[in-house]
C-alpha cells in the first residue's frame, strides 16, 4: 500500500511536467499577449516590460525557469496584469474562499445525493423513488447560470433574506446561495448513481442470501449493501470534488465571491500568463492527488482490491 | 407428521409481455427429517417454489395459495415474523456459491449475524460457534477460514460456509437450491456426504432442488418432478426411479447415462421446454410427449394420487417404454 502510494506520487509529477508544457504551448500559440491593449504600447516600454518579465528569452528558456522557481523556490511567478502581485499571492487569496463554498457543497451532495438515492432505490417505484428521479433529472437539466438567477430572484429580491452576492469573510449569509447553486447538479449525479448501484446491488445474490437469514432490512441495507453500492459514487466523487474546491467561473462571477474560478477566467482573457499557469497547475495537482484517494478508498472498501 | 405443507402455491411475475405464470397450483407436504428432491428443467418453477415460501422472491413476482411451517402460514406473514423464521427455522443453501456470499464482508462476519440475531449469542461466543460449524461442515482449519474474505476461498469452501451458516441455528428444515451445480464433481459428491451426514445428525428435512437426477438417487426418500409450473409425478424415489409413471419423468431418466450400461444410446427428450409466457394448451408437455393424445391438446391432466403414495399428471396410463421399442 505504501509503495502503491510511493509510485502514484512519482507518477504525479511527469504527469504535473507534461501539464505545464501542454498549457504553456497553447498560451504561447494563442495570438496575443498580457500587454496587448487596443492602444499599442509604443516599441521601447513593450520590450522593457518584456525584459522585466522574461519574456524577450526563448521560449524554451522562459519554460525552464518557470519550472526550476517552481522547484527550487516554489515560486509561481509575477502576476503580469497585476502589479506587485505574485500568482501565490492571487492562489492565496483566491482559493481559500473557493476551497470554503466548495467543501460545504460538497457535504451538501454527498449526504443529500447518498441518502435521497439509498431512499429511492429501497423504496423502488414507489412515489419517493419517482419524487427523487424527477428531482434529480430537472436539477440535473437546470444549468447553474440558470439556477443562480433563480435563486437571486427568491431569496434576495422577492423574499430579501440574503445578500445577492460578495464574500464577507465567508459568513453564512453569503455562502447559502452559492452552495445551493453550486451543489444541485453534483447532488443530482450523485443521487443517481447512488440509486442505480443500490437497486443492483439490492438485486444481487448475496442480499438474497442475507434476506433468507432473516436479517432486518436496516441490517441489509447498512451492513451488507451500503459498501458496494457506494463504490461507484465514490470513483464519480474524486473528480467532482475537485471541481466543487476549484469553483465553478458561474458562481463566483454571479455572486462576485472572489473566487479562484472567476480569475482563472480573467487571467485568461488577460493573457496572464503566470496566473492561468499557477492555477492550472493547482487544478492538476488537485486532480491527481483526489484520484489517489479515491484508488486509497477503494482499496479500503472492497477487499479484492490490494495494491 | 409434516412440519412443511405447501397447497395450491401459484407464482406469477409481472413482465412487460404480461403475467408469467412460474408456479401453477403446487402441492407437496414435507415430514420431519425427510429429504425431498424436487425435480425439473431449468425454468420448470422448482426454484421459484421455494423461493416463494421464504418471502424471496423477485420484486415483480408474488406468490398465491398456502406455504405452512409447523402449522404457521408463510405467505403474507408480516416481515418482522418472518425474519424470525428464515435463517434460523428454515435456512437455505444458493446455487451460486461465488456469488451468494457478501464479497465486502469476511466470513466471521457474515456467520456471527445469524448467531447474534437468532440465538442470542455475544460476539465471543457466536465467533466461537461459527468455527465449530466450519469443523462440522469439514472445513479444514476453520479458525483461519473464518478471518478471510470470500474471494480467498474456493468454491467448494464457500459452498461449506454457505451450508456451515445455513445450518448454525439447527434449523428444522434446510432447503438447497441446486447447491452442487457450479461445483466440480468430486467436490460435488463430498457435498452431498455431508448433506446426507448433517441431516441425519440434526435431524433436519432437506429439500433439495436439482436437475442431477444422480443427486436424487443418492440422498432423497421422495421425489417431485416439475414441468412447466406444474408438479406432474411424485413419488419415492427407488419406485419412481423403477417404475416411472409420467412420460416426461421416463424421457428425463432415460436422457440420463447408466453407468452399467455404457452401450446404451441416451435418449433426449425431443424439443425445448415450452416459454412461460407461451405454454402450450392442454398438457404442456404434449408437443414433446411420444404417448400424447388429443385429449392432452385440449385437457389439463391433473396430479392425481395413486397407490402407494405415489402421484401422476398424465392420461396415458399404459406401460412407458413400449413406443419406442415398437418404432
Amino acid at each position: 500500500m505504501f509503495i502503491f502510494i510511493l509510485k502514484r506520487i512519482g507518477i504525479a509529477i511527469p504527469t504535473l511536467l507534461v501539464l505545464i508544457v501542454f498549457s504553456f504551448v497553447i498560451m504561447k500559440s494563442a495570438p496575443g499577449g498580457p500587454f496587448t491593449s487596443e492602444r499599442p504600447l509604443p516599441a521601447q516600454v513593450l520590450l522593457n516590460l518584456e525584459i522585466k518579465y522574461g519574456l524577450d528569452k526563448p521560449y524554451h528558456e522562459q519554460l525552464i525557469n518557470y519550472v526550476v522557481d517552481i522547484v527550487t523556490k516554489f515560486d509561481f511567478g509575477p502576476s503580469f496584469r497585476y502589479k506587485d502581485r505574485s500568482v501565490n499571492d492571487i492562489i492565496a487569496q483566491g482559493f481559500p474562499i473557493t476551497l470554503t463554498y466548495g467543501i460545504w457543497s460538497f457535504v451538501l451532495a454527498v449526504s443529500v445525493g447518498v441518502s435521497l438515492g439509498i431512499v429511492a432505490a429501497i423504496k423502488h417505484n414507489s412515489w419517493i423513488d419517482y419524487t427523487a428521479v424527477g428531482f434529480s433529472i430537472s436539477a440535473q437539466v437546470l444549468p447553474n447560470f440558470v439556477m443562480a438567477p433563480i435563486l437571486v430572484i427568491i431569496f434576495t429580491l422577492t423574499l430579501g433574506w440574503l445578500p445577492g452576492g460578495g464574500w464577507n469573510g465567508g459568513q453564512w449569509q453569503y455562502l447559502v446561495m452559492p452552495v445551493i447553486a453550486l451543489s444541485t447538479s453534483y447532488m443530482a449525479s450523485i443521487a443517481r448513481i447512488t440509486r442505480s448501484s443500490m437497486l443492483e446491488v439490492l438485486n444481487s445474490n448475496f442480499i438474497r442470501t442475507a434476506k433468507a437469514k432473516g436479517l432486518s432490512n436496516t441490517q441489509i441495507i447498512f451492513k451488507h449493501a451500503l459498501k458496494p453500492a457506494l463504490l461507484p459514487v465514490i470513483t464519480y466523487l474524486g473528480p467532482a470534488f475537485v471541481g466543487m474546491i476549484t469553483g465553478s467561473v458561474v458562481i463566483d462571477m454571479y455572486f462576485s465571491t472572489g473566487g479562484i474560478g472567476q480569475m482563472f477566467v480573467s487571467s485568461a482573457l488577460n493573457r496572464d500568463y503566470s496566473v492561468i499557469m499557477g492555477i492550472t497547475i493547482l487544478m492538476g495537482f488537485l486532480t491527481i492527488m483526489f484520484n489517489l484517494v479515491v484508488d486509497i478508498l477503494y482499496a479500503w472498501i472492497d477487499p479484492k482490491i490490494r495494491y | 407428521m409434516s412440519i412443511f405443507e405447501v397447497k395450491g402455491l401459484s407464482v406469477n411475475f409481472t413482465t412487460i409481455n404480461g403475467e408469467v405464470k412460474a408456479v401453477n397450483n403446487v402441492s407437496f407436504n414435507i415430514a420431519k427429517g425427510e429429504t425431498v428432491a424436487i425435480v425439473g428443467e431449468s425454468g420448470s418453477g422448482k426454484s421459484q417454489t421455494v423461493l416463494a415460501a421464504l418471502g424471496l422472491l423477485a420484486e415483480n413476482g408474488h406468490a398465491t395459495g398456502s406455504v405452512k411451517f409447523e402449522g404457521q402460514e408463510l405467505l403474507g406473514l408480516e416481515i418482522k415474523n418472518l425474519n424470525k423464521i428464515r435463517g434460523n427455522k428454515i435456512s437455505m443453501v444458493f446455487q451460486d456459491p461465488m456469488t451468494s456470499l457478501n464479497p465486502f464482508l469476511r466470513i466471521s462476519d457474515q456467520m456471527v449475524e445469524v448467531l447474534t440475531l437468532h440465538k442470542g449469542m455475544n460476539k465471543k461466543a457466536a465467533t466461537a460457534e461459527a468455527i465449530r460449524m466450519l469443523d462440522a461442515v469439514r472445513l479444514p482449519d476453520a479458525s483461519q477460514v473464518i478471518t478471510r474474505f470470500p474471494h480467498e476461498l474456493s468454491g467448494g469452501m464457500r459452498q461449506r460456509v454457505m451450508i456451515a451458516i445455513a445450518l448454525s441455528c439447527e434449523p428444522q428444515i434446510l432447503i438447497a437450491d441446486e447447491p452442487t451445480t457450479a461445483l466440480d464433481v468430486t467436490v460435488q459428491a463430498q457435498m452431498l456426504e455431508l448433506f446426507k451426514g448433517l441431516t441425519k445428525d440434526f435431524g433436519t428435512s432437506l429439500i433439495l432442488i436439482t436437475h442431477d437426477l444422480g443427486v436424487v438417487a443418492g440422498i432423497a426418500d421422495r421425489m417431485m418432478v416439475m414441468y412447466a409450473g406444474k408438479m406432474v409425478e411424485k413419488g419415492n424415489v427407488d419406485e419412481t426411479f423403477y417404475s416411472p409413471k409420467n412420460p416426461y419423468t421416463f424421457g428425463l431418466l432415460h436422457s440420463t447415462p447408466h453407468i452399467d450400461d455404457p452401450e446404451k444410446r441416451l435418449e433426449p427428450i425431443d424439443g425445448l421446454p415450452p416459454s412461460l409466457e407461451n405454454l402450450p394448451s392442454g398438457c404442456a408437455f404434449h408437443p414433446r410427449c411420444a404417448y400424447s393424445m388429443e385429449r392432452c391438446l385440449i385437457e389439463e391432466p391433473k396430479l392425481i394420487v395413486e397407490k402407494n403414495g405415489r402421484s401422476n399428471a398424465c392420461f396415458y396410463k399404459g406401460k412407458l417404454g413400449d413406443k419406442e421399442s415398437s418404432e
